[in-house]
């Protein structure tokens, strides 16, 4: 594959991952709020 | 005839942007599609949503420890997708200069977008960045190269400037030479020169974009930075009440800075390759004195480094103070949820006239009335009428209209204000417009004491945003507005201290991604900058219908304000003539928002 679309999907990679871990912290958040 | 150094320069930069405009419709290959439209559909959807938790934790006064976390990783997050939307602008456009395979999708198209908007918002920061997207052709598109290196000479740098002088336009066309031209050392030598020569009090907007662009020397740098911190030091007195130093302050003060609070332009600055961190330091005590409450969050948070310990506290006193801040009976517009604004009518109050003249009637004032607002409020109109009648009886010529105006205009917005908030079937809305926010104490005072005829409603909110006459609009207000307001909704805009912010802030929502039905109210707007002074100084006489001694309850206030019906009604057909005789595309325009109906 060319490598400009691999950095592409390599960023794209990345990025699923910190939406994952920023989702965890919201509702760690909320979470922190109700206790 | 040949053409002067301006034309040229204008001519390439016309042929520049006429081939960007092409290339705009960019294509992508399939590859691209199969292999990563389908994740980037995706990703959009999370990133919109994540996108404004962000904001959400940006402006809220504390964030407990998790949610500072929250904060960092959204942080994180979001500089990843601005690196995504630059891998793909660049692949796209090289796809387009190899003339490969010919497809481009929706989810490219909103990435990119997504990435632009959340770096660029700014009009002219746009319009710089769309030049520097030339740039970025020219240097990638051999068929263009040949015009692509724009030599220039001394003698057209001396034109190009002395055709600018007068006006910000030489800010920006030093902006554009030095960025776009092959200069010598010595060419850009001389544009520095040019720019150390520009004042903060033409634009102080770009005089800072300026001093954080170019290559200056270390003297340079400190005779603009001199400049910009006498700038400051007229925007505290102005704020203070003062005269400020300089003269030229006072027709420009709300021009450049009221943008501060793009994100975007305090990155220029403070991460500017050209500056050392001491100069930033200065330059960022300078956007913390005359940045608002939200500003100085935003650059404390965001730049720590560039913030010493006594620019901190001034950072901290200014938050303090801001009316976001402040113990408001009222929530943000921030706390609102979408189930706020169902089947109700949706009013914005822009800079209410009543703001500034609040500070007396706070929670201590109230007190003295039992706790009722309007006997407060009543309490005040009769004394001031009193006063207003007082002062036609000792003049030898009588009231003119216009003195009399203020207070009759205070008494109308107090009874529409406690009309509108009253009702359940309403969400009112009060938009600060920080760039005329002399008095935030004051502000905040008004908005406590109005909250009183909402009790347990929870349908008034306050909105501190950044809208000028321009019509710019924070993009977090934009998406919060956007996000909460129900597409089919009609929004009603009044208030305007003095008109133009009124304009301002309805030119910002026609631009809202969701077009709605905007109505403007002019009943209680000034109208400056649509009436001139000779159609004020032409109102009927002031008539005080009564001795001061016999105004003594909230009749006889009503009954001069009868009495004064005709200079009422000349007030309110002077201000909706002068908005009537604008074009029909102006914001300002009595018809604008029929052009503007979903």
């Amino acid at each position: 594959m060319n490598p400009e679309l691999q950095k592409i999907q390599q960023k794209i990679k990345q990025i699923k991952e910190k939406i994952s871990r920023a989702k965890e912290l919201h509702l760690l958040s909320e979470l922190v709020k109700k206790l | 005839m040949e053409e002067n150094p301006k034309q040229k320069f204008e001519k390439i930069e016309t042929r520049f942007q006429s081939i960007a405009k092409d290339v705009d419709k960019h294509v992508l290959s399939e590859e691209v599609e199969k292999t990563i439209d389908a994740e980037l559909g995706n990703i959009i959807k999370e990133i919109k949503e994540l996108r404004q938790r962000r904001e959400i934790l940006l402006y809220k006064p504390k964030l407990s420890t998790e949610e500072q976390e929250e904060f960092a990783a959204l942080n994180d997050l979001m500089d990843d997708i601005q690196d995504l939307g630059d891998l793909l602008s660049c692949y796209i456009k090289n796809q387009e200069l190899s003339k490969t395979a010919i497809v481009e999708t929706e989810n490219v198209k909103a990435m990119i977008a997504l990435k632009d908007t959340y770096k660029i918002s700014n009009p002219k920061i746009v319009e710089i960045y769309h030049k520097l997207k030339i740039e970025d052709l020219r240097r990638k598109n051999p068929e263009f190269a040949s015009i692509s290196k724009l030599t220039i000479t001394d003698a057209d740098i001396d034109a190009i400037a002395d055709d600018s002088a007068g006006d910000n336009s030489l800010f920006t066309a030093i902006l554009f030479l030095s960025e776009y031209c092959t200069l010598t050392p010595q060419q850009q030598e001389r544009l520095n020169k040019y720019a150390i020569k520009c004042s903060p009090y033409e634009d102080s907007y770009l005089f800072t974009l300026l001093l954080s662009k170019l290559p200056l020397n270390r003297e340079q740098q400190n005779t603009m930075i001199s400049g910009l911190t006498a700038y400051t030091t007229d925007h505290a007195l102005y704020e203070s009440g003062k005269d400020p130093k300089d003269s030229r302050f006072g027709g420009d003060w709300n021009e450049g800075f009221s943008q501060f609070s793009s994100g975007f332009f305090f990155s220029e600055i403070l991460n500017s390759k050209h500056l050392p961190d001491e100069q930033k330091q200065k330059i960022a005590s300078c956007l913390i004195q005359m940045g608002s409450g939200t500003d100085c969050e935003y650059l404390l948070k965001t730049y720590p480094k560039f913030i010493d310990a006594k620019t901190k506290k001034l950072a901290q006193e200014r938050i303090k103070a801001s009316p976001e801040n402040k113990d408001l009976s009222i929530p943000s517009l921030y706390e609102a949820t979408p189930e706020t604004f169902k089947g109700k009518s949706v009013y914005f109050i822009v800079h209410p006239f009543y703001g500034p003249r609040a500070g007396a009637q706070d929670k201590d004032q109230l007190k003295k009335y039992g706790g009722n607002v309007e006997k407060m409020f009543e309490a005040s109109f009769i004394v001031q009428m009193r006063n207003l009648v007082q002062k036609t009886m000792t003049s030898k010529t009588g009231l003119k209209g216009a003195e009399a105006l203020g207070l009759i205009r205070e008494i109308r917005e107090f009874k529409r204000y406690k009309e509108l908030i009253s009702s359940p079937k309403n969400v009112v809305i009060f938009a600060l417009q920080k760039v005329y926010a002399s008095d935030p104490q004051a502000e905040g005072d008004f908005y406590n004491v109005m909250s009183d005829f909402n009790q347990g409603k929870g349908n008034v909110f306050y909105l501190q945003t950044n809208t000028k006459e321009s019509g710019d609009m924070m993009e977090r207000d934009s998406v919060t507005i956007d996000r909460l307001i129900p597409k089919n909704s009609d929004i009603t805009v009044q208030g305007g201290l003095i008109g133009r912010c009124l304009e301002g802030f309805t030119s910002g929502l026609t631009k809202l991604e969701h077009k709605r039905r905007i109505i403007l109210d002019y009943s209680d707007s000034k109208g400056a900058g649509a009436v001139d002074d000779s159609g004020f100084a032409n109102l009927p006489s002031f008539i005080p219908l009564k001795n001061p001694e016999d105004i003594k309850t909230m009749e006889d206030v009503e009954k001069i304000l009868e009495a004064n019906s005709a200079l009422i009604n000349a007030y309110d057909n002077l201000v909706i003539n002068a908005y009537k005789r604008k074009p029909k595309n102006d914001p300002g325009h009595s018809d604008f928002y029929v052009a503007h109906q979903k």
